[in-house]
């Protein structure tokens, strides 16, 4: 994989990873930040721990998540459990419509092109 | 969970916290306290993983604490080093550097001006420009290169000079040797030999004083014998002067060269000697109203003690 590809990957990757984490979120209510990490893998989206830890900080400092610090009876030690905010549940959306918007404007671009290409390889 | 791991998860946990030193430690605790919540899960989690696998999978403290400063918008953390250390380092080097300006500025300032060779009393200024070889009264100014031989002029005389009608006698000079002796007749007696431009230099009678010029003769070696209640006033450039038991008040000004003093043990004196880059040897001076003023002022050079052997009574 060339240097290139993996540049724009993780470009592309920051935004659309906050939009998973959120959305995984709250489709759980709430999680902890391993709960977490196992959810996005199953979805086939891996994030390493080093990773997603920081970003969890962030959006808890940008007021898109909650937190709370939870220790199970049976377990010896607090979990830390995120959920959405309001204004985390709004951008949410905002950022699902954006992203929507933007496939769909990709996909728009490649049925103009088979279209127009289509015509054109009749010739041949 | 294995209970054989704490001591790696603590130091883990105490790299990250330093590695976070830029984050306010509230929040700074909060992280570590995620983190460790985060490995005792994994632990649990899955019974065959240890803390090694799962603090590897973490990376580095570091790396994970570089990734918090940037989400925050802070600088990235520097690699570890403690306070102290930073200290030492910031003073070794501070204090290194002083030194080497400090040498620098010292052998700038005094090798290539003066070398003086005691055994061959010879002074080389500027890094040979001018050489003064006092063994042979050569000189050797640039390119110029002087010596007396058989042909050498001459200049000498002889004046009794009475105290109450003359002051002072005035030697400029330039590239020379000038010994200096007490008359005990009263007379002012000079004997010079002259280098190549000897035909230069002259005696001035003044009103309260006599002058010889020695200043466009280029090379001088000279003796001057000097009245009691005369004052001596030499002033030169490049030479070598000698005050051989001097009985009355001297005045001295040199560039480049060496003042030698023999002091007469049975007379006392007051001292005023400055040098410019170069040094003196010790001399006691006297407070005492009788004691005999000497003054010598010298740039580039030194100013020595003479042992005394070379007291010529002949003279």
């Amino acid at each position: 994989m060339t240097l290139q590809l993996e540049n724009w990957k993780t470009q592309i990757r920051r935004g659309y990873l906050e939009l998973c984490i959120l959305s995984a979120i709250r489709h759980a209510d709430r999680l902890y930040g391993l709960e977490l990490i196992e959810k996005l893998s199953e979805a086939g989206i891996p994030v390493k721990e080093g990773t997603l830890y920081p970003l969890l900080s962030r959006l808890t400092e940008d007021k898109l998540l909650a937190s709370t610090w939870e220790t199970e009876a049976s377990k010896g030690h607090p979990r830390k459990f995120y959920s959405l905010t309001k204004s985390g549940t709004k951008i949410l959306e905002e950022m699902r419509t954006e992203f929507d918007r933007m496939v769909a404007t990709l996909d728009a671009f490649e049925t103009e092109t088979l279209r127009r290409l289509t015509p054109a390889t009749r010739r041949n | 969970m294995s209970s054989s791991t704490p001591q790696a998860l603590e130091s883990y946990l105490a790299r990250l916290d330093r590695a976070l030193s830029a984050v306010a430690v509230s929040e700074r605790a909060e992280i570590v306290t995620e983190i460790k919540s985060h490995v005792l899960s994994a632990l649990e989690r899955d019974n065959g993983t240890n803390v090694e696998d799962v603090l590897d999978s973490l990376g580095e403290p570091e790396t994970v604490a570089s990734r918090y400063l940037l989400e925050r918008g802070l600088k990235p953390a520097k690699p570890p080093r403690t306070g102290i250390l930073k200290w030492i380092v910031t003073l070794f080097l501070g204090t290194g550097f002083l030194i080497v300006l400090g040498i620098g500025i010292l052998v700038w300032k005094f090798t290539p001006l003066i070398k003086i060779d005691d055994k061959n009393e010879r002074v080389t200024i500027l890094g040979g420009l001018i050489d003064i070889d006092g063994k042979s009264g050569s000189f050797k100014a640039g390119d110029l290169s002087m010596g007396f031989d058989e042909n050498s002029k001459r200049l000498t005389g002889s004046k009794p000079l009475d105290p109450k009608k003359y002051d002072d006698i005035l030697v400029p000079f330039s590239n020379g040797r000038v010994a200096v002796r007490s008359s005990g007749d009263g007379s002012f007696r000079w004997d010079c030999r002259l280098g190549e431009n000897g035909d230069n230099a002259n005696v001035q009678f003044h009103d309260r004083s006599i002058e010889i010029d020695l200043s466009r003769a280029n090379a001088a070696d000279c003796e001057l014998w000097v009245p009691q209640g005369i004052n001596l006033k030499l002033n030169g450039v490049n030479g070598r002067v000698k005050l051989l038991r001097p009985a009355a008040f001297v005045a001295v000004q040199l560039s480049n060269g060496v003042v030698q003093i023999e002091p007469d043990p049975a007379l006392k004196y007051k001292y005023e000697l400055k040098t410019t880059n170069g040094k003196m040897d010790n001399f006691e001076s006297s407070s005492e109203p009788g004691a005999i003023p000497l003054n010598v002022t010298i740039v580039n050079g030194r100013i020595e003690r003479e042992a005394g052997e070379t007291y010529d009574l002949g003279n």
